[in-house]
């Protein structure tokens, strides 16, 4: 009998494309097309990281490896929703956590030579792990000060570049159990700086994973998993492990709407087009 | 300014303040032999399974940089080298352990002391001060959260500590001001982690990896502070949201200043001389002194009777972790008679170990519990097939602070650990620096990876 981890993996990865694709081009389009202008201002430039590893782009345009790319990009976007959003910190918050996959997926989808249409699926496949998350954790692991929205968002993090790497279920749920031993969640924390490690960890749990790295094979439902540590009691009902369509991004909230700054590339990519095609011309 | 304020003020005040020349000795001895130890521990792991997967994820994503990868011999960047020794530092199950709240601090500070170390080009005296700071943050931190809670609500305290000594010690090598180093454990307290789950994984994995994270964490805390990351918030919240999340209570204040710049929380470091949990140590060390008195043939043992403190008995029993199990380190030991770290990993068949495993009891003693923690009590009692009955009882394994183990001892344990690694004469070479009044990171490490004095140069 697998457990927990990997069943919710498999009924991930058991939801047809389409119907997570659309909800991940959307995501993409909306984060990609708020943020080019802070990740640029915002970044200290004392952080960063000399040129010439793998082909993921920075905030500055360079060339950086891909767990870099991935922290910087989600860190200087974070800072500046929070920003914005100062005075409705609940949304800031939902919003930052729903840029982690993206910033995620696409820093490796980039490096491996991805076009869109594996991008904004594996983004529609983490952002469904996280509705399921979100809606198992949510007021328990609060009161026991954990943000439920870094751990869902590490969590979402992780199956999307799983799902770009195209982790099997059994892989993917040992990515979890390596998250799980990671995740930076608790609530008094600097918000922002988690988010990032968050996105930086999707990629690092994926790629250990891949280098046949071990984990703890339950690490959501076994003795000291993650709802026993982070979320006692949860509703593991929640995950939603019966079903082969999508319920969790249903339930998640349209947090940017429809007046974004949209970038007339961002308009005019396709499935095809590479996401280094992608984020070259979001940095132009 | 309410208690736990005052207490974190105090604290850090006092740890940013003080300098190499103004601590004592013992102090300073303490982090030679810390940093001595860890390095030889990590060295010698170099090529397990742990290391060898590093290194190609290593060569799947790596940031060029100025420190050193041990497990990869490679330059990385300093947070990259701070996981990637890290996460092979506690694999050995050699690492020292801090007497008191059961921190593996060496596992996740001496790390980052490398990895910064070798970017800032540090001597001995900065790596000392560096490694003496981050004890006294993590150890204090551990003391006031209550390590015993943390590893009760299913938390490993090791890394959740871990981090925030990591920070300070990334944050002295970097000569931060007493302003930014603040700012640098304020930022660490944000990237704590770490859950007892990896006692579940049999490989080990992920308890290893956990210190790699806590290392790398650290790092980037100081990192960021460095690059002007300035928080507004209030430290003293911080701690009080860790300790709430963690434990469910509040932080003990007392417990962050109790005799500061009295004792220095390195002083208490246990090194081991046996690579398995320290909760089997003093019942290998009684057996050790039976064979020193009898000859105990396996096949000749009727029935062995482990005692030990109910603590640690309750850590050892019929764990998943060959490492964490009594009956399976005492077999081994009774059998092979030298234990090395690869008879704990499943290259061993059970079926040799299991019918030995079946003659030993261990029992968790209330009577030996009443005197822990001032003492780690275990007794071996082996009953013979030809009548004999031997006991013995260690209250103090070897290698804890009252029964300390030399310097010689700690050389022989350094070369018996890297030499299958990296051959005699480079071990001999690396310990000669390692033991001299002042060397350099970058020597160390070029010994230890084999890199040439040209190759430093060039770079």
């Amino acid at each position: 009998m697998n457990g927990l981890t990997e069943r919710l993996c498999r009924s991930l990865f058991a939801i047809p494309e389409q119907e997570l694709s659309a909800y991940g081009a959307r995501l993409v389009r909306q984060v990609w097309s708020r943020c080019p202008r802070e990740i640029r201002d915002d970044f200290p430039k004392s952080v960063g990281t000399p040129p010439g590893g793998l082909a993921a782009s920075d905030g500055s345009a360079r060339q950086c490896p891909v767990e870099t790319a991935a922290f910087k990009n989600a860190f200087s976007f974070a800072v500046a929703e929070c920003r914005k959003e100062s005075s409705k910190e609940g949304i800031s918050r939902e919003r930052v956590c729903s840029s982690v996959p993206v910033f995620a997926a696409t820093a490796l989808a980039e490096a491996r030579g991805k076009n869109c249409r594996d991008l904004c699926y594996a983004v529609g496949v983490g952002m469904e792990a996280y509705g399921r998350f979100i809606a198992s954790l949510a007021s328990s692991t609060t009161r026991k000060g954990f943000d439920p929205h870094v751990l869902a968002a590490s969590m979402a993090a992780i199956v999307a570049c799983g799902a770009i790497e195209k982790l099997p279920p059994d892989k993917l749920a040992q990515a979890i159990g390596l998250g799980c031993s990671s995740i930076t969640a608790v609530t008094t924390g600097y918000f922002p700086l988690q988010a990032a490690m968050a996105a930086r960890d999707g990629i690092v749990m994926v790629l250990l994973v891949t280098c046949a790295f071990g984990a703890p094979p339950d690490a959501l439902a076994c003795r000291w998993g993650i709802y026993e540590t982070h979320a006692n009691p949860a509703d593991m009902s929640a995950l939603d492990l019966r079903r082969d369509h999508k319920t969790g991004i249903d339930a998640l909230l349209d947090l940017f709407g429809s007046s974004i700054e949209e970038n007339q590339v961002l308009q005019s990519w396709s499935e095809s087009t590479a996401v280094s095609g992608l984020t070259a011309d979001v940095f132009r | 300014m309410n208690d736990l304020a005052r207490s974190v003020e105090l604290l850090l005040d006092h740890v940013a303040g003080f300098q190499y020349a103004g601590l004592p000795i013992s102090a300073k001895e303490a982090a030679r032999r810390v940093f001595f130890d860890t390095l030889g521990v990590i060295a010698g792991a170099r090529q397990q399974p742990i290391a060898l997967k590093l290194s190609e994820y290593l060569r799947l994503s790596s940031e060029p940089g100025a420190s050193t990868a041990i497990c990869a011999s490679r330059r990385v960047s300093t947070a990259t080298a701070a996981f990637a020794n890290g996460s092979i530092s506690h694999d050995l199950e050699l690492d020292d352990i801090h007497q008191g709240t059961s921190l593996h601090v060496a596992a996740v500070l001496v790390p980052v002391a490398v990895a910064i170390g070798e970017e800032t080009d540090a001597g001995a005296d900065d790596l000392f001060l560096a490694l003496i700071r981050g004890y006294e943050i993590s150890c204090r931190l551990a003391r006031s959260l209550d390590h015993e809670k943390l590893f009760a609500a299913g938390f490993h305290p090791t890394t959740v500590c871990g981090v925030i000594g990591a920070s300070a010690v990334a944050a002295s090598l970097l000569n931060l001001s007493p302003a930014l180093f603040r700012q640098t454990v304020y930022l660490a307290m944000s990237l704590s982690s770490g859950t007892m789950a990896c006692k579940s994984e049999p490989d080990h994995y992920a308890k290893s990896f956990q210190c790699g994270v806590a290392a790398r964490n650290g790092v980037i805390a100081a990192q960021l502070a460095h690059s002007g990351i300035k928080l507004d918030g209030h430290l003293c919240a911080a701690f009080s949201g860790t300790a709430h999340a963690y434990t469910g209570t509040s932080p003990d204040c007392s417990a962050l200043i109790a005799d500061l710049g009295q004792h220095y929380e390195i002083t208490l470091t246990s090194h081991k001389i046996y690579p398995c949990c320290r909760c089997i140590h003093p019942l290998l060390d009684a057996l050790e002194n039976i064979r020193r008195k009898a000859t105990i043939v396996p096949a000749n043992v009727k029935s062995m009777k482990l005692s030990l403190y109910k603590r640690g008995a309750i850590s050892v029993d019929d764990h998943v972790l060959r490492t964490h199990n009594a009956r399976y380190a005492m077999a081994m030991a009774l059998q092979r008679g030298v234990l090395t770290r690869e008879l704990f990993t499943e290259d061993v068949r059970m079926e040799e170990v299991m019918p030995l495993m079946e003659r030993i009891e261990l029992f968790a003693d209330e009577e030996l519990q009443k005197e822990w923690p001032e003492k780690y009590p275990g007794i071996v009692t082996i009953h013979s097939h030809d009548g004999k009955r031997y006991t013995e009882r260690v209250d103090y394994p070897r290698g804890t602070p009252e029964n300390p183990i030399g310097t010689d001892e700690l050389r022989d344990k350094f070369l018996m650990v890297t030499t299958p690694v990296i051959g005699r004469d480079r071990g001999v070479e690396a310990a000669r620096l390692l033991l001299m009044r002042d060397f350099k990171v970058r020597e160390v490490t070029s010994v230890l990876t084999g890199r040439s004095t040209e190759d430093e140069r060039s770079h």
